[in-house]
């Protein structure tokens, strides 16, 4: 039986618990505390509702629409959904090229728009346009509202924000969301490590920090250089909220630790244009030292978790991928989006919190596709095939992405050239200009360098020429961090 | 106040902001469809069973 028992795990007295945590004090406390069947027959009257919206505003859908016979009248139950084709990401490419720049799938008018947001990641292969209205944004930074209060931020609260804000939905939802919950919202992704150490975090003592795992065991390493103990240097600090990687349970717990914080963990995709699912007060482990998990926002979205193969539904506890549907989105909605990530189906009742809405694993988010998830921004194998092959001189790379001993997230990219390459200048050139082609294009700094003649393996599936070390390198924070270091 | 007399409130609040976006005044017609969607994004997480017009149908 799969379960989380989050009631236990919040009796943890190592952390500084807001007696708020409580069921009884919630941000939207008819979501939480709805049964399943109000949610299912919300999440019903929404579909319909969407599906008739969508049919009568955009030729995109009506064509799907049709194409099997369906009409949103049909709609009698929830399963009848799955009457209705799933939707990948290159029908929308090839659908914003046909009608650039939002495509036949957008159901409002320009004048209705108030915000582009866009997938991140390499230019030409990953980049989803959505378009928000005024609606669709307020939305976005409800659900980022709701789960900040979960995690017990508060009116007031200092919120370090050091995602980079841009036209990614996360950095600019978080944003809003801490706006929204009444908190003191600092976005200080723009300044060094070592300025966001000394200058902000010391100076303002936040209570909350969003960053990504490699991220927060840089800042941990970090302070450990500079003499600092993270809970005596930040004693407000309670809670650390990070994303887009998966991470160990040990590496969770260590720098829980370190930190005197509890760690928790969203999940969030531009596709649902907010924050798609987010712990509950329990965090991201179990006082057992199990994962906990992750609530899906049911209220906004129908969430399906399918096996990628078959496309029928995973039994609970089981890997699948998961497929979205917008029930309330104005602008680009979605209907039965195959996001492509890979999640463990957890059911609502596993968890103790009593919310009603099912949830993913903590901690274990993965790809169906070879896309890498670096520094918050999106990158694919294949975008950077085009750009560095571009160049005839060379023969083979092979990349690696890991974090280094300071806790930073690095790509190494090793570059064979062909013989006729030319003179050793001219091969340097060629790594400066596909580096700087990488940066423009990826949004992500990589470092280019010639291996020697024949050194690199031959790939027959591009992927093979990627691996990821970063697991690796979060484990590093184990050994060197929080006065465990050998000198 | 009760949770349903916030709700009762919200609705209130909606309608005149409702009426005010109908005038098209240039000095808040921005303002007035962020209260509107506001307003409408409030009541429904806090009424997620009440039937609430998508905003662009009256924007």
């Amino acid at each position: 039986m799969y379960s989380v028992d989050c009631r236990q795990s919040s009796k943890n007295t190592d952390f500084r618990l807001d007696p708020a945590y409580s069921m009884l004090s919630t941000l939207y406390p008819k979501l939480d505390t709805a049964n399943r069947a109000v949610l299912e027959q919300v999440q019903f009257e929404r579909l319909r509702s969407q599906l008739e919206y969508v049919y009568a505003r955009s030729p995109f859908y009506r064509q799907r629409f049709q194409q099997v016979g369906f009409c949103p009248d049909d709609l009698r139950e929830l399963a009848d959904l799955r009457r209705l084709p799933l939707l990948s990401k290159p029908e929308l490419l090839a659908d914003q090229q046909n009608a650039p720049p939002y495509g036949e799938r957008l159901c409002v008018p320009s004048d209705k728009i108030r915000m582009l947001i866009l997938t991140s990641g390499t230019s030409g292969i990953g980049q989803e346009a959505y378009a928000m209205t005024r609606m669709d944004i307020e939305y976005g930074g409800s659900a980022w509202a709701n789960w900040f209060y979960r995690c017990g931020v508060r009116k007031g609260d200092r919120l370090l924000l050091t995602w980079p804000l841009g036209t990614n939905s996360g950095p600019q939802g978080a944003f809003l969301g801490g706006y929204k919950v009444g908190a003191n919202v600092l976005p200080i992704a723009p300044y060094d490590s070592e300025t966001k150490i000394r200058t902000y975090m010391q100076r303002f003592d936040p209570v909350a920090i969003l960053a990504t795992p490699a991220y927060l065991s840089h800042l941990t390493i970090l302070c450990e250089e500079q003499g600092l103990d993270p809970k005596a240097s930040f004693p407000s600090l309670r809670i650390i909220m990070i994303a887009t990687e998966a991470y160990p349970v040990s590496w969770a717990q260590k720098i829980q630790a370190i930190w005197g914080a509890r760690i928790h963990e969203l999940y969030g995709n531009t596709q649902h244009g907010g924050l798609a699912a987010g712990t509950c007060e329990a965090g991201t482990i179990t006082e057992q030292g199990s994962r906990g998990c992750l609530h899906m926002d049911e209220w906004s979205c129908l969430y399906e978790v399918l096996d990628p193969e078959t496309q029928e539904p995973v039994e609970p506890g089981s890997e699948g991928e998961l497929v979205l549907t917008n029930l309330f989105r104005e602008g680009s909605p979605l209907v039965r989006f195959r996001t492509k990530d890979r999640v463990r189906l957890v059911p609502y009742h596993a968890c103790s919190c009593g919310r009603p809405t099912n949830a993913i694993e903590a901690g274990t988010i993965a790809r169906y596709d070879d896309m890498i998830k670096i520094r918050t921004q999106n990158v694919w194998p294949e975008a950077v095939d085009a750009t560095i092959f571009a160049y005839p001189e060379v023969e083979e790379y092979q990349a690696r992405v890991y974090v280094d001993e300071y806790g930073k997230e690095q790509v190494e990219i090793k570059v064979e050239f062909r013989a006729s390459a030319g003179e050793a200048d001219a091969r340097q050139r060629i790594l400066e200009l596909a580096a700087a082609e990488l940066r423009r294009n990826a949004g992500v700094s990589m470092c280019l360098v010639e291996a020697s003649a024949g050194s690199l393996e031959r790939f027959v599936f591009k992927t093979r020429r990627w691996t990821d070390e970063r697991n690796k390198g979060l484990e590093r924070v184990l050994h060197t961090a929080g006065g465990t270091r050998k000198e | 106040m009760t949770a349903d007399e916030l709700v009762e409130s919200l609705r209130a609040m909606l309608s005149e902001a409702q009426a005010i976006a109908l005038a098209h005044e240039p000095s808040m017609e921005g303002d007035i469809q962020i209260i509107l969607a506001i307003l409408t994004d409030k009541l429904r997480c806090l009424d997620p069973q009440g039937v609430y017009p998508r905003l662009v149908n009256y924007e």
